[in-house]
């Protein structure tokens, strides 16, 4: 074996794959799908087929932006099942959104799969703040410019903390499942969604909270102000194909 | 990225059931059939063939037992300490064998794995960690 067998192997075609976990808008009656989230996967049978341990693997190598644009491609192609008005959130490092082509790399990408780019969302993730600030803003004014919506992923979790939130000035604080997930048995948790939901709404921004997996979850984010959900509780994630009825209802809402 | 609420094919930590074990070595013909027999003995088993793989796994799942070549040929170089530095930041209840031909307390100097000898490695082989028990052993 070289010592580029395994990205090799995950950048080949369709190495990657994708599967989405909706977004869904609880404040009325009944929840509807706000948007869908991607989610990769690496190739299966391998040791990164797990996604954190695959963008760590592509982290310590140094080709975050080379394979988060064979993410991109991936879901795009798979995006295409999708009903026309579906809003698709794609996850992308902040690293990557600096890069000067990447918007021009989106917008190209996503028109090739009849996919206009106002009905993405690019949700920023990261390990670090980014190293050149000024080229991170001017990535997401372009991302902005083709008309899509910016999320920050995590919010409160690692680096995803007030100064990527500064940094990004994003439509939705996605707040991390760790502040979700049980938060009925733990006041501080409470605290801190309450205090997210405060912040996002100063901001005109919107929160989803991530890890909605109990009806005590959702209970909770709702107390809180919070009316985006995402978790098993109403959706795990799953291919394509099974959102392409129901995801006609999807592209009503995020913007 | 959100992975924080996604399963993972096995549990983050390993606890008192299948045993985890993770071989790091560049060598398939080396890797591979240390890896066939844990898996024979009903361990869930990973493979890393680069530095940068094994220290992924390192840093997201907790194993028993890794077995780990000291010197790959193509790190040109000891480049398993780093591995070894990863698992014992992250995993420090993990019993290390460290493969190699030119294991000497220098060149393990500092780090936090044992054994430090081959001697002593081919012994932690044999009698492994206290408390790690194969499918079908006895307690």
């Amino acid at each position: 074996l070289t010592d580029a067998f395994l990205l090799g192997r995950l950048l080949a075609p369709r190495a990657l794959s994708a599967v989405f976990q909706p977004v869904f808008e609880v404040g009325g009656d009944a929840p509807r799908p706000h948007y869908l989230e991607a989610l990769i996967r690496g190739p299966r049978g391998t040791s990164v087929q797990s996604p954190e341990i695959l963008f760590e693997y592509v982290r310590r190598r140094r080709r975050t932006a080379e394979v988060d644009r064979a993410c991109v491609r991936e879901i795009l192609a798979e995006a295409r099942q999708l009903s026309p008005e579906t809003v698709l959130g794609l996850n992308v490092h902040a690293s990557t959104v600096g890069a000067s082509d990447f918007a021009d790399f989106l917008g190209a990408a996503a028109l090739g799969h009849a996919i206009h780019p106002s009905r993405l969302v690019v949700e920023i993730v990261e390990h670090a703040p980014p190293r050149d600030p000024e080229a991170f803003h001017d990535g997401l004014d372009r991302l902005r410019d083709l008309g899509a919506a910016i999320a920050l992923d995590d919010v409160g979790f690692g680096h995803s903390n007030y100064r990527m939130i500064l940094e990004c000035r994003p439509d939705y604080f996605k707040i991390d499942a760790y502040f979700v997930t049980g938060a009925r048995d733990d006041y501080y948790r409470r605290v801190v969604l309450a205090s997210v939901a405060a912040l996002a709404q100063s901001f005109g921004a919107r929160v989803v909270a991530e890890g909605v997996e109990s009806e005590d979850d959702l209970a909770v984010v709702r107390e809180a102000g919070i009316d985006l959900v995402q978790g098993w509780l109403l959706a795990a994630a799953s291919p394509a194909r099974n959102f392409a009825p129901a995801s006609r209802r999807c592209g009503e809402a995020a913007r | 990225m959100s992975t924080a609420h996604e399963s993972t094919p096995y549990p983050r930590h390993s606890g008192h059931g299948t045993p985890h074990v993770l071989v790091v070595d560049d060598d398939q013909a080396v890797a591979q059939p240390i890896a066939s027999y844990f898996r024979r003995l009903g361990c869930a088993t990973d493979v890393a063939s680069e530095r940068e793989e094994a220290e992924a796994l390192a840093v997201y799942r907790r194993y028993d037992l890794a077995i780990l070549d000291l010197h790959f040929a193509s790190w040109g170089g000891p480049g398993g300490l780093d591995v070894l530095d990863e698992i014992g930041e992250h995993s420090p209840g993990t019993a290390v064998v460290v493969l190699s031909g030119h294991v000497t307390h220098d060149t393990l100097g500092g780090a936090p794995g044992r054994p430090h000898r081959a001697l002593e490695a081919a012994a932690s082989l044999r009698d492994r960690p206290r408390g790690l028990r194969f499918p079908g052993e006895a307690r």
